[in-house]
């Protein structure tokens, strides 16, 4: 099963359409564990990670007030952005406004904000030097925390850093809810609703590592977290949406060396067929809880 | 308390609960400004104030009434330290 | 206003529906409660709220057990089910397994079950269960679907923007039947998390009223059966004839002031449905009753009416059910569709003297015999976002 979806016919009832004849990849931005880019990725993720369950990334030293709040999946989800836009030399002015999509995809990076909260709950017992009016919780802040539990207030820091104010897309779930997204991104692409796409994605497991090991047949090893994000823009390549049983070429090489990298791995993916020098025609495909899904752009 | 008591606090307040660098507490003093859009203000917003409105209420063991327009005493730290000390025992 | 052209994006039909909510265990609970003017707001009783300053909520009492169904222990899971049974029951899927996509909106997935995890005696299945997609994949799996598996997690908006990934896939022909909606479950993290906020309301809730302080949290599931155009025969609910999204990028917790995300959103909805606000005949608002949020909107909806806005009716369900987060889209959708065939428009419970700054058509106080053909959606969540449906009903 399988279908083209490929150039829109002008509709005649629709006295402003546009033809648009497809998409095309044009830049991906890797940030992993191992590094910045594919070059940083090791030959074998499991060999090089030497027993070790998470390859952590860290927190990115991002300027400025404005992100003392923030989780670190948000940071690293500008950083994402922010490394993208450099390598591609294109300004933040031309991303910002209402042409620009944002489309954000995670399996579980929402995983330490949400598990905090959890944990916060648990009062701990009073203690001798405990002050008068002092509320008995963890360690985490309420008012100030509770909105970073949500997704989509990841993919909104990054909305708000690069001004982005067109359509956006928060998809939740693995390597196939990548694909999703970049299917997404390119009928926004096609159907005039938006002039470019980011496709994001962010991964981070060190501060649930002990969740993800109870989980342990869902997800491989080793955990490598990853904040990845491609750019679409309209272009002449049609793309196929697909339902592939096995996974491409690709999709094996970005798991063997860049590890479980969940949502992020398609776009792993996209970045290692481009350094192959795949100037067009790409296809990536994903898989998660069972099913698999494939885009190609032919 | 007194007022320089208090606003000692709030300047912890905002490094543990509010996130703010301690090196930027150190800066901060009884004129700082609040609220932002207010110039040279450390720019605190709705959710920044409602979080500061909770610590407060837990480390002083006082009472905000919601339905009062409280917004005046949050204008500086002196405002509020002013405002917390005339509230607390002993005032 | 959009600098790219948007090309008119062919109608999806709307089957059925099914839904679990406050009222009752179906669509006709759901229906019989928005026109009687029920309350759905109770003390919450499934788990310890005592520490909390709001211990209030749309609470589902009681579900029915789901026929041949061994134990399902996650709440929002068990919403789902529920909702898809009243679903079946109207309308029964009948195409490939393969060909059948379930796309579902939620602010918290499987948080229910985190609590559950990391608790004592925490078994590993709850740590997936926790995850926010797990629902989703745990009614693909009831239902025998095979196709696309999608989670919206755009909070409070999530579930608008189901039903509109749901029509995309439908109208590339990826799958010939959607399953569509959105659900959220009461859990104390949630309403820890609104207690913090500050955002919860300790009497009525009001949407776009002068006195109104806050929203009150709900749990429920509703499910849409989406197909193309002339796919089924029989009697419909209506169609989605448009869903656009829009960022604020202003804050991650409230609207942007002057409502830019949201009246792109709806215009930008009417531009894909080739309509504009003057054909819009009735708006389902997002009206939380919070006061910053339903000013905001109805100067959105104010200036998008223009001259019309003192004649459309505009109405909120957020007070009879609670705001049912995940849910509440889906929810809103199927109501302004039953509108429409049944020639009622309920009336926004909790909303006796219009703010001035609201000001709109609002419906106060009782039911208001309409049939609005054309319905505008609106809703936000957190993150700045924004999303909107146009809907059509079909008449009886």
């Amino acid at each position: 099963m399988s279908f083209s979806v490929g150039p829109r016919a002008a509709d005649d009832s629709s006295a402003r359409a546009k033809i648009l004849t497809g998409t095309a990849v044009e830049a991906v931005s890797v940030l992993t564990g191992w590094g910045q880019g594919v070059r940083a990725l090791p030959p074998h993720a499991a060999r090089a990670a030497a027993g070790r369950a998470v390859i952590p990334l860290g927190r990115p030293a991002l300027e400025g007030e404005r992100f003392r709040r923030a989780t670190r999946e948000c940071l690293l989800g500008v950083a994402a952005v922010d490394a993208l836009l450099r390598a591609s030399g294109i300004s933040r002015e031309v991303v910002k406004g209402t042409s620009t999509a944002l489309i954000y995809v995670t399996g579980g990076a929402y995983g330490a904000a949400n598990r905090a909260w959890v944990v916060a709950d648990t009062a701990r017992p009073a203690q001798p030097d405990d002050r008068p009016g002092d509320k008995r919780r963890g360690a985490v802040a309420g008012t100030l925390h509770f909105p970073y539990t949500a997704p989509s207030v990841m993919s909104g820091e990054v909305a708000i850093e690069f001004g982005l104010t067109g359509p956006y897309g928060i998809l939740i779930g693995g390597a196939a809810a990548t694909i999703d997204g970049l299917w997404q991104a390119t009928r926004l692409l096609e159907s005039g609703r938006c002039e470019r796409a980011l496709v994001l994605a962010v991964e981070t497991f060190e501060d649930c590592a002990e969740l993800y090991a109870r989980g342990r047949w869902l997800v491989g090893r080793p955990l490598v977290e990853a904040a990845v994000c491609a750019l679409l823009v309209p272009g002449d390549l049609r793309t196929r949406y697909d339902a592939p049983r096995a996974p491409s070429a690709l999709e094996t090489r970005a798991r063997t060396r860049a590890g479980e990298t969940l949502a992020c791995g398609p776009l792993i993916a996209l970045a290692l067929g481009r350094e192959d020098g795949a100037t067009g025609s790409i296809g990536v495909t994903g898989e998660w809880r069972g099913r698999r899904a494939g885009l190609y752009w032919h | 308390m007194e007022p320089k008591e208090v606003f000692d606090e709030l300047k912890t307040i905002l490094v543990t609960r509010l996130k703010f660098d301690p090196r930027r507490a150190v800066d901060l003093t009884p004129e700082t400004t609040l609220p932002k859009g207010i110039e040279s203000s450390i720019g605190l917003d709705s959710l920044d104030f409602i979080e500061l409105s909770i610590a407060i209420e837990e480390r002083f063991g006082i009472a905000m009434d919601e339905s009062a327009d409280l917004a005046p005493h949050f204008t500086s730290f002196d405002t509020l330290s002013r405002f917390i000390a005339s509230r607390t025992p002993g005032a | 206003m959009p600098a790219v052209t948007r090309q008119r994006a062919e109608p999806v039909s709307l089957v059925a529906a099914g839904v679990v909510t406050p009222f009752g265990a179906d669509l006709d609970a759901f229906w019989s409660g928005l026109i009687t003017g029920s309350d759905g707001i109770s003390m919450i009783e499934r788990f310890p709220v005592d520490d909390l300053r709001v211990g209030r909520g749309g609470e589902i009492k009681k579900l029915r057990p789901l026929p041949g169904a061994r134990r399902v222990g996650c709440r929002a899971t068990q919403l789902l089910l529920a909702a898809a049974a009243d679903l079946l029951a109207r309308s029964p899927i009948s195409a490939e397994p393969a060909r059948v996509a379930v796309v579902l909106g939620t602010a918290l997935g499987g948080v229910g079950e985190l609590e559950r995890a990391l608790a004592p005696g925490g078994r590993p299945r709850h740590a997936v269960g926790a995850l926010y997609d797990s629902p989703a994949h745990a009614l693909a799996r009831r239902l025998g679907a095979r196709g696309p598996v999608l989670t919206v997690g755009a909070a409070c908006a999530a579930g608008a923007t189901a039903l509109g990934h749901g029509a995309d896939l439908l109208r590339a022909d990826v799958v010939d039947v959607v399953i569509a909606g959105g659900y959220d479950a009461l859990c104390r993290f949630v309403m820890r998390g609104f207690d913090a906020l500050r955002s919860l309301t300790r009497e009525r809730v009001r949407p776009f009223d002068r006195r109104r302080s806050g929203l009150l949290l709900g749990e429920a599931a509703a499910l849409v059966m989406m197909t193309r155009e002339g796919a089924t025969r029989g009697p419909r609910l209506g169609r989605l004839l448009g869903h656009a999204s829009a960022s604020d990028g202003s804050h991650i917790a409230a609207p942007d002031a002057n409502g830019r995300g949201l009246e792109l959103a709806a215009r930008s909805a009417l531009e894909e449905a080739g309509l504009t606000s003057a054909d819009v005949d009735f708006v389902s608002a997002h009206g939380t009753g919070t006061p910053l949020n339903d000013r905001i909107e109805a100067e959105v909806l104010r200036r998008l009416l223009g001259r019309r806005a003192s004649e459309i009716p505009v109405n909120s369900i957020k007070a009879s059910v609670g705001h049912t987060m995940g849910a509440a889209a889906a929810l809103e959708a199927v109501m302004c569709l039953l509108a429409g065939r049944e020639g009622i428009v309920p009336y926004t419970l909790g909303l006796e003297e219009p703010d001035p700054a609201c000001e709109l058509d609002h419906v106060i106080g009782s039911p208001r015999a309409a049939r609005p053909r054309i319905s505008l959606s609106t809703s936000l969540g957190f993150g700045g976002c924004n999303a909107a449906l146009v809907l059509e009903a079909v008449a009886q």
